[in-house]
């Protein structure tokens, strides 16, 4: 069979992974729409649907590395794969903060009579911008020369430094994400506060969302390269690829939304007509 | 167009080349393909991983100074028509999650 | 006998849509800050208070005036 390959691409076996995962995604739709709205049994459709998702990932991406480690199909035109659905995830991750951006710039620069023509609106707590942003702000683009140096480190065929420099990288996230909590915690105003709380906390939610997501996808990588070297570089090298496509557009995209996002935290006050 | 082309032209090249080695070598696959030049990788290593620690150095001195300094509660605002609404229920019950946070600490 | 002048705001650049809403609410604000600047109930504040009543709802002015009672008037007074 393997004599009758003449290409470079990695024709998949059949699989069930897409359809349980299709229906671990439906069923985790409902569910939290079921949980949002009150309907008996959303909590568990949800829980279900979750646990079915996670499990999904885990055989489906466990089948990838064994198709990569020791079936090998996993050659450079099929490593391209990855990186392409990276650059279309950052793409489309920037669409959707642009809507963001657009909402909160719609509603600051006229406001409407409803919150009195002001912005922000009277008895909303502003976040100072020289405090946990001023913080937070240099913490991304020190995660971001992490993850550089594990991608060279990587290329100059380093494994243990760029399990290093991976480690430093998540860790710089998760800093990150635990001050991004504190500051809602400590937060005066909520999303329910005004088009001013809604447009905020959407906005750096997602923003915070995001990183959370580069750090559950990050994380498996490193426990693997602890764990099992030798698959584990393999994973690296596949994730790597990802975080390539993800420096080379994500980072210069992350400090313009983090400087947005500062300049959004001033007190900006329009006057009235 | 020029850079489809010699997509496909190495796209070609793979093609020629054996495929395999992926237990021995793993990483002779991952030459930089997107790189706008091509770097020493030995250098590059070492110039970023300085910069990481410059970083981290930066922001644990940042953190320290804000942790150090506390911060202070705003006093409660009136009744504006716009602030805490709610116009059902969550799911958990009447209260957000953190709402008790202004009598706690 | 005497003719009735019926007479609305006069057109404003600071307004130029169809839509009043907003006009409405700065003639309303003018109208308490000229009271605010002026000690007496002066006449030159008269003009906003016909402004704004031939521009607003009656039920906005209401509901902006218990606002104003309340102390939780969103606008800047």
């Amino acid at each position: 069979m393997m004599e009758s390959i003449r290409h470079s691409y990695h024709l998949v076996d059949p699989s069930p992974w897409p359809i349980s995962g299709s229906l671990g995604a439906l069923a985790t739709t409902v569910g939290g729409v079921m949980y949002m709205h009150p309907f008996q049994g959303g909590a568990t459709l949800l829980s279900l649907g979750l646990i079915f998702l996670l499990y999904t990932m885990f055989v489906w991406w466990r089948d990838v590395l064994r198709e990569s480690t020791l079936e090998g199909h996993h050659t450079k035109a099929v490593q391209l794969g990855p990186r392409y659905g990276s650059i279309l995830f950052i793409v489309s991750e920037v669409m959707f903060l642009f809507a963001f951006f657009w909402a909160s710039s719609h509603s600051s620069l006229a406001p409407t009579v409803d919150i009195g023509g002001i912005w922000p609106p009277k008895g909303i707590g502003v976040l100072d911008p020289r405090e946990i942003p001023f913080l937070n702000t240099p913490i991304l683009p020190s995660s971001g020369a992490a993850v550089t140096w594990a991608h060279h480190a990587i290329l100059a065929g380093k494994e243990k430094r760029a399990v290093y420099a991976l480690v430093a990288t998540v860790s710089l996230a998760l800093v990150f994400t635990g001050f991004q909590g504190m500051e809602y915690y400590q937060a005066p105003s909520t999303i329910s506060d005004s088009i001013y709380g809604s447009t905020f906390f959407l906005a750096t939610g997602f923003h915070g969302f995001h990183v959370i997501i580069d750090e559950t996808t990050s994380t498996p990588t490193l426990i693997t390269s602890t764990l099992r070297p030798a698959t584990g570089y393999a994973v690296l090298s596949i994730f790597t690829g990802m975080a390539i496509a993800e420096i080379e557009l994500d980072a210069p995209r992350t400090n313009t939304v983090w400087l947005a996002e500062e300049l959004r935290k001033e007190k900006r006050s329009v006057s009235l007509a | 167009m020029s850079m489809m082309r010699s997509g496909l032209r190495s796209a070609c090249a793979l093609l020629r080349r054996p495929v395999g080695g992926a237990a021995g070598k793993p990483l002779a696959l991952n030459k930089r393909r997107f790189a706008s030049s091509a770097h020493d990788d030995e250098y590059e290593t070492a110039k970023w991983e300085k910069l990481t620690y410059l970083g981290i150095a930066t922001c644990t001195i940042l953190s320290i100074y804000h942790l150090s300094r506390g911060h202070e509660h705003p006093p409660e605002p009136p009744a504006y028509p716009y602030l805490h609404i709610r116009n059902k229920e969550f799911p958990w019950g009447p209260d957000g999650l953190f709402e008790v946070k202004k009598h706690d600490h | 006998m005497a003719e009735i002048e019926l007479k609305t705001a006069p057109s404003d650049f600071r307004f130029p849509t169809t839509n009043q809403s907003r006009h409405c609410f700065t003639r309303y604000i003018e109208y308490h800050k000229c009271l605010n600047a002026k000690d007496d109930g002066s006449v030159d504040c008269e003009k906003f208070a016909r402004y704004y009543r031939s521009l607003c709802p009656g039920e906005w002015v209401d509901r902006w005036n218990e606002q104003r009672a309340n102390g939780s008037f969103p606008g800047p007074l």
